[in-house]
């Protein structure tokens, strides 16, 4: 009995203690304001992750639709018992994909046609490099090398911006059929794209030039001068000092550059290099007529994997599903170098030298 | 030795025309007035290409812009065309779409708003975006690369290939079938999970008008990131230190910092978007109609005609929205140096 008592006394005089000092920890106004804030930053780093998790959610949906849509057996397509995954997992598509957009035929005539991921990545990586370096001077020079009629001509050269590309294509394609390029022939040769990104004039050039400008004009004075102390010219300064004080506007330039012109249409079908030189982008936007010769030729080879579905070819669904697959082929390397890359885009930007 | 001796004779006019060049820039001419010479020579490049490239297509779409335009001719090999005839009409082209065009004036009303309306959803989500995914968390590289996405998959490559040739796309819009209407549906998924009406809809709805937002604002995330990761670092720890709350530290020090590149995300924004409305479409489809002569009211007209004047509309119309964009952006940008 008398155990007990003392037992609840000494619960309840603990319990009390306890209180007594929750209550002071509760009203002591230091620890109250380091609470708040420590509640503030969980509560915006859930906000965040919430946000965060939608956004990727409404990003990542139809891409998963288009992979699974891919993924599913021609003969499979209608089947409504089939929602996210299908049961069958098959690659027809992608083979047939695969073939469509020529990604890689030993039996071609020519080297430049044996593949058009290779043919892709040449030229997007060097209309990247051209495009960067030509933007890049120019950006410069209207930045910070300051001549009379620098704004008016800057201004010109933003304005080309909103002249949308299908607006000159009739005095484009005359123009250039009838015309070369200082004993160059712009037409039917892949020569015409790099000509044109070296005179600024390549995909969306104008953007990159604005970024450019605005990047440098965003640098410290104070760095040029002393450089310009040191005794380095013009091109020293900016090779040396401007240039790579500018990393994050090359790095930017340059991932654009090589997505838009891995992703170009226009331009291949204006300058008609497509022929001699096919790209993934021609390849898979003229996939309608070489649907049928690609199935044709499935079938001479004796392949049944369209086997007892004669008619499927002329099914509007099954020809946009393998449109569908062919765009996530072309796709994928992007998004492969994009991982890699984006590390780069990440940690390579950090400022380093200057002192504002 | 003596080929030697030959070539620097030969090489020496060059050498001293050079070494005299540059003293002279060295020594004669001040620093600033060097600096406006190389500015020209770095933009002689570009002013050729802009010549060439650019000016005298666009001069030749304004001439068609007043004119009748009549093909004389393909070659038969290349299939392309070798010479056009044009006939001075004045401003018929220009009545044309102003009187008698049915859809032009309201469709271009119609886009000028919505890409007015645009122009600050986007530069506000994609900057948010671009704070957010600047600050340290697990998962980082995934969601940036994930936010990306949306750039990739932007091609009009893949545009073509997913309305393959007029017949399907009448052939599915018969059927009322869309592929992933048919294979595969996210308000129909909702819909079997036992959600009710309104959640599906309200879902569904904001689903798509998000993702259209986040896939057109993705060159504006990276924009703003590459320029908030340029802020100098000691501009922040100055601020930690004095003890600014986050909140603080954007509003004084990264938007102030980030708003030169505010212009160019707008700019980029109203030209994107402006690029996307129905009103390209109303004029493609004078374009790839092919060389049709048509009558009306005002006599014959030609379909190229009638493209290059729509075509001139619609660039003044997006000149005079970025003047807009830009007179109000302006207000804000602070540049460091000053």
């Amino acid at each position: 009995m008398m155990n007990s008592d003392t037992k609840k006394l000494t619960f309840k005089e603990k319990l009390q203690g306890d209180v007594s000092q929750i209550k002071e920890n509760w009203n002591n106004p230091t620890k109250r304001k380091v609470r708040g804030k420590n509640a503030l930053l969980i509560a915006g780093k859930i906000l965040r992750a919430v946000i965060l998790i939608g956004l990727c959610f409404v990003i990542l949906l139809p891409i998963f639709e288009k992979l699974s849509v891919a993924l599913r057996h021609p003969t499979d397509i209608s089947d409504p018992q089939v929602v996210f995954i299908p049961g069958k997992i098959s690659l027809t598509n992608f083979q047939i994909a695969w073939e469509l957009l020529v990604i890689f035929d030993t039996n071609a005539a020519s080297f430049s046609e044996m593949s058009t991921i290779l043919n892709t990545v040449i030229v997007s990586t060097v209309c990247m490099v051209i495009q960067v370096m030509s933007a890049a001077v120019a950006g410069y020079a209207f930045a910070r090398l300051k001549f009379k009629g620098n704004n008016i001509i800057f201004y010109i050269i933003l304005a080309t911006l909103v002249v949308p590309n299908e607006t000159l294509h009739v005095s484009r394609v005359l123009f250039y059929t009838n015309t070369s390029f200082f004993g160059i022939k712009l037409m039917n040769t892949i020569l015409s794209m790099y000509i044109m990104t070296i005179f600024g004039q390549g995909i969306r050039s104008a953007i990159f030039i604005y970024l450019f400008r605005q990047f440098f004009k965003n640098l410290p004075v104070e760095l040029e001068e002393s450089a310009q102390v040191d005794g380095a010219g013009v091109i020293r300064t900016f090779w040396s000092i401007m240039l790579p004080n500018a990393r994050g506007a090359v790095v930017t330039v340059g991932l654009f550059s090589f997505v838009w012109q891995w992703n170009d249409y226009y331009f291949a079908n204006l300058l008609k290099y497509s022929v001699s030189f096919p790209l993934l982008s021609t390849k898979l936007g003229g996939n309608t007529e070489r649907l049928d010769t690609v199935l044709s030729t499935w079938k001479a080879a004796g392949r049944e994997v369209l086997e007892g579905v004669e008619d499927i070819a002329q099914d509007p669904l099954f020809r946009s599903i393998i449109a569908n697959t062919a765009a996530l082929l072309m796709m994928l390397p992007l998004l492969i170098g994009y991982f890699f890359v984006q590390k780069l885009f990440v940690e390579s930007i950090e400022r380093t030298g200057i002192v504002g | 030795m003596a080929i030697k001796n030959i070539l620097s004779k030969i090489a020496f006019p060059f050498v001293w025309l050079f070494n005299a060049i540059n003293n002279f820039f060295t020594t004669r001419v001040k620093y600033d007035k060097r600096k406006a010479i190389w500015g020209i020579i770095f933009i002689i490049p570009l002013m050729i290409g802009f010549v060439y490239f650019f000016l005298i297509p666009f001069c030749t779409t304004i001439v068609y812009s007043f004119s009748n335009v009549k093909n004389i001719g393909t070659n038969s090999e290349t299939n392309q065309f070798i010479g056009v005839v044009t006939e001075w009409v004045g401003f018929d082209n220009y009545r044309y779409i102003w009187n008698e065009h049915a859809t032009f004036k309201q469709t271009m009303l119609s886009s000028f708003g919505s890409t007015l309306l645009d122009v600050p959803l986007i530069l506000i989500f994609s900057l948010i975006m671009a704070v957010v995914l600047n600050s340290k968390f697990r998962g980082r590289a995934f969601v940036r690369a994930v936010f990306f996405m949306p750039v990739i998959f932007n091609s009009q490559a893949i545009d073509v290939a997913m309305n393959t040739g007029e017949a399907i796309t009448e052939a599915m819009e018969s059927e009322n079938r869309d592929v992933f209407s048919a294979v595969f549906n996210f308000t129909e998924f909702l819909t079997k999970a036992n959600l009710p009406v309104q959640a599906v809809n309200f879902l569904s709805n904001a689903s798509k008008s998000i993702f259209s937002i986040i896939s057109y604002s993705g060159v504006q995330i990276l924009i703003f990131l590459s320029g908030i990761q340029s802020v100098p670092k000691h501009l922040y720890e100055a601020a930690k230190i004095e003890g600014a709350t986050q909140y603080e530290i954007f509003w004084k020090i990264t938007f102030p910092m980030v708003s030169p590149l505010m212009l160019t995300a707008g700019v980029y924004t109203v030209v994107d978007s402006f690029l996307r409305s129905d009103i390209l479409k109303t004029i493609n489809r004078f374009k790839t109609a092919g060389n049709v002569t048509f009558s009306g009211g005002l006599g014959n007209l030609t379909n190229y005609g009638v493209h290059a004047a729509m075509s001139l509309l619609f660039c003044i119309s997006s000149i005079l929205i970025i003047a807009i964009v830009v007179l109000l952006i302006s207000r804000m940008v602070f540049y460091y140096d000053e």
